[in-house]
């Protein structure tokens, strides 16, 4: 039982750090720091709080080489899922619409009941 | 100092030992089950950045983040819960689930606030394309922490009857890594939905 007093401890530091991390990216997101700066903060720091939970909470630190794998394996599947996804869009789409988004036609309806034709991409 | 939490302490066994792995296989299908609508996400969103800031601006930021708050201090009770399981202490173990259940049903209903005011004013999925995607995103993971609540509840309702104490600390542990799921979910879920723009 050698450090099982400490155990709860660590839960409770581990919450108060997930806490801090939302007030954080919350707090991120209001500031004007570019939209790819307030992306890639916004996902580093949810990255960032899953892997508090993923380590401590969920017990992954202390499982062995097979349950590790197991649950990295759909998560290097999503990372290449996402990379491909990105690299094609990035490469392919903005050649091809420009700023103009991909689906941005005339009459396309949002939930002002306005059409959203051309705005799309505005931020570029 | 090896860990309490990292088992096998006394008793457990091979079968628990077997299930967990199941319980890691199923959490990794779920992974992968929300990566293809995150997939979707990152596509639609790419394809027209501006029309889901626009929309998006119409969520309610404050109400996510108390949200968020709710499942991260489920979180934090969950692993209090399993931790006791693991000590035999009942009592605790059946006051941390239920602080959990509370928990769950605060982001329940918080969602059910969310929800009913876009209905309210006719936001509904076939509204747009990212509204279409935000209630499929939410709207399964609220699928996900209804079916966890019904599970804790289950669990809760063991904790009460005299049951063995290592059936429990299984028991407690399968449905703790379960629960840290759908809040790992909501994590990423958050952010994405209700705070970033993309460039």
């Amino acid at each position: 039982m050698a450090g099982s007093a400490d155990h709860s401890k660590l839960y409770w530091g581990v919450f108060w750090a997930l806490a801090a991390l939302t007030v954080l990216t919350v707090g991120a997101s209001y500031l004007d720091l570019g939209h790819s700066t307030n992306l890639w903060v916004g996902i580093l720091i949810a990255v960032t709080k899953a892997s508090l939970v993923a380590t401590i909470f969920m017990h992954l630190k202390y499982e062995g080489k097979l349950t590790r794998g197991v649950a990295a394996f759909p998560i290097c599947l999503f990372v290449l899922l996402s990379t491909v996804l990105v690299v094609d869009i990035s490469n392919n789409w903005i050649s091809q619409f420009g700023n103009k988004g991909a689906w941005s036609q005339p009459g396309m309806q949002t939930s002002g009941g306005h059409a959203a034709g051309g705005g799309g991409g505005e931020h570029h | 100092m090896e860990n309490v939490a990292a088992l096998p302490h006394p008793g457990v066994s091979l079968q628990h030992a077997r299930a967990k792995f199941g319980m890691w296989l199923f959490l990794g299908s779920e992974v992968m089950f929300f990566a293809g609508f995150i997939g979707a996400y990152i596509v639609l969103r790419s394809a027209n950045p501006g029309l889901f800031e626009r929309e998006f601006a119409q969520l309610s930021r404050p109400l996510a983040a108390i949200n968020t708050m709710f499942l991260i201090a489920s979180s934090l009770t969950m692993a209090l819960a399993v931790y006791s399981s693991q000590h035999g202490q009942r009592e605790k173990v059946g006051n941390f689930l239920m602080a959990t259940i509370m928990l769950a049903c605060g982001f329940m209903v918080i969602k059910t606030i969310e929800y009913t005011t876009k209905f309210s004013h006719g936001i509904f999925p076939s509204t747009s394309v990212p509204f279409a995607i935000y209630y499929t995103l939410t709207g399964f993971h609220a699928l996900h922490v209804f079916a966890g609540i019904l599970a804790l509840l289950v669990l809760w309702g063991r904790a009460q009857a005299p049951a063995s104490a290592t059936a429990m600390a299984g028991a407690c542990e399968l449905v703790g890594l379960y629960w840290h799921l759908v809040d790992l979910i909501w994590i990423f879920l958050f952010p994405l939905l209700y705070l970033l723009k993309f460039p």
